[in-house]
């Protein structure tokens, strides 16, 4: 019986072994790891608290949670809708959470949310370095599985697994840092923590962000009064091409796999995103014409919300949106009656799809009255050629605001103005010389002087100013 | 491949569980296989040298095997055989010479000596040539030893190879060498790579005064853990897989005298050369004079050994000439010692030697880290002229990449270092001790120090972990 003895002795060791490790990790995580502002571990916590069948499943990145209500969609389709989205989420995140739900539950249809954010440029390239940090997310509020295991093992190449599988490790700048440390105990501490509740207050906002039920965010916020503005130091836009990285698409592919082994009816949607961010963005046909293709050729039903008809859905209203990529709540409230009755009725065989929606964006631009979506306002010192009487060691004295209207108008129909406020209340205010080049307008300042400039822009057809904006400069 | 790797970590584990697995007759050839495997992970190349050094030496102890059976008369056979050495040694040096100073060849200076000390051993006939060519190549090979020693000697591990057949799977090795593996990535990564980012950033910018003074005292820590660090690894590797290799430190900065610091560092380079370099030449039988020239140009090919440049011969040479001053000395410090009355208290007499051997010995490893000789003159010019304390205090040494914090976790961990080498030096051994503790207790040791290596290690993606020091020699 000595072999039996040893036998016992050897694993008591490995156990205590294993214990160890895992106490100090355990603890190494609560005081490290943070997530005491994360949207992924509520929407897990209750995923994994969900006691009833989920049927309908909603898969994607924050536009899933921000715009899709599933308790709407409860009562429109009868069945369980669930948000099971988290922010940035990548191909590979939703084919494993995909997988996660399918073994707790009998998933009859999923949605897959296709954002061309989330699929192409850098972020499509779901295995770089840069981009696994949205899956670490995910990866720590998962619950022990070989699924989970098969995710972490498939995320990275091997010399990142010690962050993939020791979450702690990802904060190590921190390692010597007791004010993290404490900071991150106290959010820890707090009651929103402990009962898994979400809880994101942004200062000066007064809304705040909350979870709504089934992997819903709440939110009330709306964007400036004046409609969407963006205010960079260099122009940003444009650098992505829209073009599916194959990373990404073998991830889509095999959802598309595991769906039809698996008898899951699934649908790719795209939420509705704001044409201030579609025409930002650029070349979003080109991104909408790949899916298109591979929804054809897969045969997996495709509805992209950005084509829809305002007469269909009309979300383009200011008090709808949160920012320029997301619907608020009240927003929500619109699509998500809209998303519920149109699926259901493409369920029930009724093709209603030619009649709501564009065949492309360059249609919906086309057909649509013009519009402006909002203002784009870049700073830059690089305009030497609004400044040649000014030497060339002299411009560094200047600064050169590029306004951008973001507008399906043509060409000279959108008019800019640009005061210098001259008290808090606007009333007193001069008026400053632009140059215009098509729509765009350029104003320069002297970069000693410092204020606030109100910048505006209509319709050369309309009386009232439609977009308008207020800058310190 | 670097043994701090993560490839490593997979390769070990693989190494040793077929090692273990496989028939005692296949062992040697899977380990040389895997050694090869290991060192041409480098460079393919790499394999084409340790290939030929290998060939060269087999056959050169071969030939004066032969020669020792066809020439009966003494002094034409050891004539005969002297010159084959000497032919062996000019290939094998001069193989060296180039692979050192036109062709970098990682490892090379390490199996170069390992094989002319084999060589020396069958002329002397301390050894019997070995016949078996596979391993013989093993020996040379071996992956533990291969790129950073220790050089071993036919009369260490060749001869454990020979008795391999006798090694059975034993669980206190596997259980000692893995915490000899785990002291090791101790010291190297938590210890050595921590004082790497203070010492870079101070010689990075040439700094003086205190800055360079203390930056100087902390490369001698850390060129101590990161060469005592890889001896532990590669000692520890061996042992999992039954060899006990050569232990390389032995608390060599608690040494009293220069000459005993030599005696327990890199104590098997050392051994070498007082072996086949130092009486060879006459050693200390022929005079004072002809003993400390013996020393200095011991000494200087050390230097030289190490690599190119003034500055590793003006490092040799302090550490020859400190050896010859403290002999030639002698009588002085004695008398001055008397008169002081510090034979008395022999405990501060003790202490002041060991301090000043340390910062002899460090003032030394200032050529040896500074990139030029001319750098390093104007780094002890510095240290004079702008010297300035208050630097101690005033914050400013945190600010070469350690924060106040990490730079007491690195004094902490230094003093731990200094309390396990005192038990060394006292020959209590840690591991020893470790045995009368309860398994509970050791268990729990060993799991917090797997776990002190994974959380306060510097290794990993964001960290530029250079390879060991010594493997540039």
């Amino acid at each position: 019986m000595m072999w039996v003895r040893s036998f016992i002795l050897h694993f008591k060791k490995i156990l205590l072994f294993a214990a160890v490790i895992i106490a100090v990790t355990g603890v190494m995580n609560y005081l490290y790891v943070d997530d005491t502002d994360a949207f992924s571990r509520y929407v897990l916590h209750e995923f994994y608290e969900e006691t009833e069948n989920i049927d309908r499943l909603y898969l994607g990145s924050s536009h899933v949670f921000c715009d899709i209500n599933p308790v709407i969609l409860d009562g429109i389709n009868g069945d369980n809708n669930f948000d099971l989205a988290t922010s940035s989420q990548q191909l590979n995140t939703s084919y494993y959470l995909l997988r996660e739900a399918d073994k707790k539950h009998h998933i009859d249809r999923v949605y897959l949310d296709l954002y061309y954010y989330c699929m192409t440029g850098e972020i499509g390239k779901v295995h770089d370095y840069r981009t696994i940090p949205n899956s670490w997310k995910v990866i720590y509020q998962m619950k022990p599985s070989l699924n989970k295991l098969s995710y972490m093992l498939g995320l990275s190449a091997p010399e990142y697994y010690y962050m993939t599988f020791l979450a702690f490790m990802r904060y190590r700048e921190e390692l010597f840092n007791p004010d993290y440390v404490a900071r991150i105990v106290e959010g820890k501490q707090s009651d929103t923590w402990k009962n898994y509740e979400y809880l994101h207050v942004t200062p000066g906002d007064k809304y705040a962000m909350t979870n709504g039920e089934k992997g819903f965010r709440v939110y009330h916020g709306v964007p400036d009064p004046g409609g969407f503005c963006t205010k960079n130091e260099e122009v940003a836009a444009g650098d992505n091409p829209m073009i599916l990285e194959p990373e990404s698409l073998e991830y889509l592919l095999k959802i598309v796999e595991y769906c039809k082994k698996h008898d899951i009816a699934l649908t790719w949607i795209g939420c509705p995103i704001s044409d201030f961010l579609l025409i930002t963005n650029g070349n979003y046909d080109c991104f909408s014409e790949q899916i298109r293709e591979l929804a054809e050729k897969y045969e997996v039903p495709y509805y992209d919300f950005s084509l829809c008809k305002r007469e269909y859905l009309d979300v383009s209203r200011n008090e709808y949106w949160s920012d320029i990529g997301h619907l608020n709540t009240d927003g929500a409230g619109v699509f998500s009656p809209f998303l519920g009755k149109f699926l259901l009725a493409q369920e029930t065989g009724e093709n209603t799809y030619d009649d709501c929606f564009y065949g492309s964006y360059e249609e919906k631009l086309r057909e649509m009255q013009e519009e402006i979506f909002g203002l784009e306002i870049v700073r830059s010192q690089e305009y030497g050629q609004f400044m040649p009487d000014i030497p060339e060691e002299e411009r560094d004295g200047y600064t050169v605001y590029k306004i951008r209207p973001v507008t399906n108008a043509a060409e000279g129909n959108v008019e800019i103005t640009v005061k210098v406020m001259e008290d808090a209340g606007g009333e007193g205010s001069t008026k400053l010389p632009v140059i215009r080049e098509g729509n765009d307008a350029y104003v320069i300042l002297s970069a000693h002087e410092h204020g606030v400039m109100r910048v505006e822009a209509k319709l050369r057809d309309s009386a009232e100013v439609a977009n308008w904006a207020e800058l310190e400069y | 491949m670097v043994i701090t790797s993560f490839a490593f970590l997979i390769f070990f584990p693989i190494v040793v569980l077929a090692y273990y697995i496989i028939p005692g007759r296949f062992r040697q050839i899977w380990l040389l296989v895997a050694s090869y495997y290991f060192y041409m992970s480098w460079n393919v190349k790499y394999g084409l040298a340790l290939l030929g050094v290998t060939a060269v030496t087999y056959f050169g102890a071969m030939g004066m095997t032969w020669i020792d059976g066809h020439f009966t008369e003494d002094r034409i056979r050891t004539r005969i055989k002297k010159g084959c050495a000497a032919c062996i040694a000019a290939v094998v040096f001069g193989a060296l010479f180039c692979c050192k100073y036109f062709v970098f060849v990682v490892g090379i200076s390490f199996y170069t000596f390992q094989s002319f000390g084999y060589i020396m051993d069958v002329y002397r006939g301390k050894t019997e040539p070995e016949r078996n060519f596979l391993r013989y190549a093993l020996f040379l090979s071996f992956f533990p030893t291969v790129v950073s020693g220790p050089i071993e000697r036919s009369t260490t591990l060749l001869r454990q190879l020979r008795h391999e057949k006798q090694v059975s799977f034993r669980e206190e090795n596997v259980k000692q060498g893995l915490c000899m593996m785990l002291w090791g990535y101790f010291l190297k990564l938590v210890i050595a790579e921590r004082i790497a980012i203070f010492v870079n950033a101070v010689y990075d910018q040439n700094l003086g005064g205190v800055y360079a003074i203390v930056a100087t005292l902390l490369y001698g820590i850390q060129i101590y853990c990161d060469f005592a660090g890889y001896s532990a690894i590669a000692m520890g590797a061996g042992r999992v897989m039954g060899f006990a290799l050569t232990e390389n430190f032995d608390a060599p900065y608690l040494a009293a005298t220069v000459s005993e610091f030599w005696r327990r560092w890199h104590r098997s380079l050392a051994g070498w050369f007082r072996d086949y370099l130092y009486i060879p030449l006459g050693g200390n039988r022929k005079g004072r004079i002809r003993k400390y020239m013996n020393i200095m140009a011991v000494f200087l090919v050390s230097g030289i050994w190490h690599g190119n440049g003034w500055k590793y011969l003006i490092w040799g040479g302090l550490n020859g000439f400190y050896q010859v001053a403290g002999e030639v000395l002698m009588p002085v410090r004695k008398k001055a010692a008397n008169i002081c009355r510090l034979e008395r208290i022999s405990g501060i007499h003790r202490i002041l030697q060991v301090v000043v051997t340390f910062v002899l010995v460090d003032f030394a490893w200032l050529f040896f880290r500074a990139d030029s000789t001319g750098r390093a003159l104007r780094m002890i010019k510095g240290m004079i002229t702008e010297f300035d304390m208050s630097v101690l205090w005033d914050g400013s040494l945190y600010g070469f990449g350690l924060g106040r914090t990490e730079f007491g976790f690195m004094l902490l961990m230094i003093l731990a270092l200094a309390a396990v080498d005192l038990l060394h030096y006292r020959r209590r051994y840690v591991l020893d001790m470790m045995k009368e503790w309860h398994w509970t207790v050791r268990t729990c040791m060993c799991a917090c120090m797997l776990m002190a290596v994974i959380i306060f290690g510097v290794y990993g993606v964001n960290y530029d972990v250079g390879t060991f020091i010594y493997f540039a020699f």
